[in-house]
């Protein structure tokens, strides 16, 4: 199963970004084999870029994002794609992926989460 | 005569301008095209009003005919199909209603079903006949709610069309059947700048048109001094006044009173005159 965080720099050590749609790249990592990726996300920019970007996360076969936000047409995609939604922690990319491993964080609360980081 | 009243800027006072013109007439319906947040009716209570719902079609998909060939996926500039890897989904709030994709998929697995956006309240107030258009909340698809009411009220002769502030397709959608447009303004910067926006508008629709000055202030200003430059015709000046501000933030029509009437009456009556000057 793969993880996804959009990050704002192509590197473990990247703040987590404080979209999920308008991200510029995400972080993949595969959790059996710890390979890591990074996408670059062409929704930026443009209409309907929860619903692309989701579908993206579809498509890459993840099965969990961490994000500081996320929309709430975004949301409907993912959650019935069953990919799991947490609320990601003002902090790195990796520190993420230690609290996800921790069991630490929690799942997001709500669509369009006003405030970014907890 | 059909009459569109605009204002570029919102807030310039185009329903005051609206309801108080309809009520002036004789045979005459007001409409309410500013269909996300129409406000008509707060002047011309409708009393029991008849509420049709309107629906456009949205494709609704059989997934046991469903290949997941995204097709249908591609083919939707919208962004209204996704695949959740399992099936197709669809967002109404995104589609447009085109009917395209149930056309490009090959299993047929799409059919059309009806989707409510919102719906059209028509009744009377005294002697004014009133339909008002309302959206639902997060649908984008007001035009079919402001066609369908024009398609229904086209054998009318008198209509006063209240349109949405701006330059918006819902304001497009309300003016293409007009006879005249009227263009609420105010002397600010704002107002001015907002107004030649919609005058652009209208001269690319090749709509008559005339200017209303609300709240005017008996001073030179910018609106005045760009009517006289680009002949444009003011077909009145309302002047700011505290008492017609009362009364028309407490929901009355201001033409209920013999004094205001009259400012109404000779906005129709120049309105007339220069469609009459068109013609010739
Ligand atoms: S009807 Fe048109 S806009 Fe709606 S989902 Fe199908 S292709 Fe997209
Ligand atoms: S085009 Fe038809 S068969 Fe292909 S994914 Fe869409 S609904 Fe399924």
């Amino acid at each position: 199963m793969k993880i996804a965080i959009p990050v704002e720099q192509k590197k473990m050590d990247s703040m987590v970004s404080a979209t999920f749609g308008r991200t510029e790249y995400f972080l993949l990592m595969d959790l059996q084999t710890q390979e890591v990726q990074f996408l670059d996300s062409p929704f930026c920019r443009g209409q309907s870029a929860g619903i692309q970007t989701a579908q993206l996360m579809i498509d890459h076969q993840v099965g969990v994002v961490v994000t500081a936000r996320c929309g709430e047409k975004a949301v409907r995609l993912l959650n019935a794609g069953n990919i799991q939604i947490f609320q990601a922690v003002k902090a790195t990319a990796q520190e993420n992926l230690e609290f996800y491993r921790a069991g630490t964080l929690a799942l997001l609360q709500r669509p369009d989460h006003v405030c970014i980081y907890t | 005569m059909k009459i569109a009243v605009l204002s570029g800027k919102g807030g310039t006072g185009k329903t005051f301008v609206s309801v108080n013109l309809a009520y002036i007439q004789e045979q005459v319906t007001y409409i309410d095209c500013d269909v996300e947040v129409p406000n008509g009716h707060l002047y011309l209570p409708m009393k029991e009003p008849a509420v049709q719902p309107v629906y456009l079609p949205v494709p609704s998909i059989e997934d046991s005919l469903c290949t997941g060939c995204r097709t249908c996926i591609d083919f939707c500039s919208f962004h209204a199909l996704c695949w959740t890897g399992s099936r197709i989904l669809h967002f109404e709030q995104n589609c447009h209603n085109c009917g395209g994709c149930s056309i490009v998929c090959p299993t047929k697995a799409i059919s059309e079903k009806p989707y409510s956006i919102g719906n059209i309240c028509t009744g009377s107030f005294e002697h004014v006949g009133v339909m008002s258009g309302s959206l639902n909340p997060g649908q984008m698809q007001g035009c079919a709610i402001i066609r369908k009411m024009i398609a229904q009220t086209r054998d009318l002769k008198n209509l006063v069309l209240d349109c949405p502030p701006g330059d918006s397709c819902h304001v497009v959608q309300s003016i293409l059947e007009a006879d005249l447009c009227i263009l609420v303004t105010e002397p600010t910067s704002f107002g001015a700048s907002d107004m030649r926006i919609c005058i652009d508008l209208l001269k690319l629709y090749n709509k008559p048109f005339g200017i209303i000055i609300n709240k005017s202030l008996d001073t030179r200003n910018q609106i005045k001094t760009f009517c006289r430059r680009h002949n444009v015709k003011i077909l009145a000046e309302i002047p700011l006044q505290p008492e017609l501000a009362s009364l028309n933030a407490s929901g009355q029509i201001a033409a209920k009173n013999p004094e205001y009437r009259r400012v109404f009456e000779r906005i129709f009556k120049n309105a007339q005159a220069l469609i009459h000057q068109q013609n010739q």
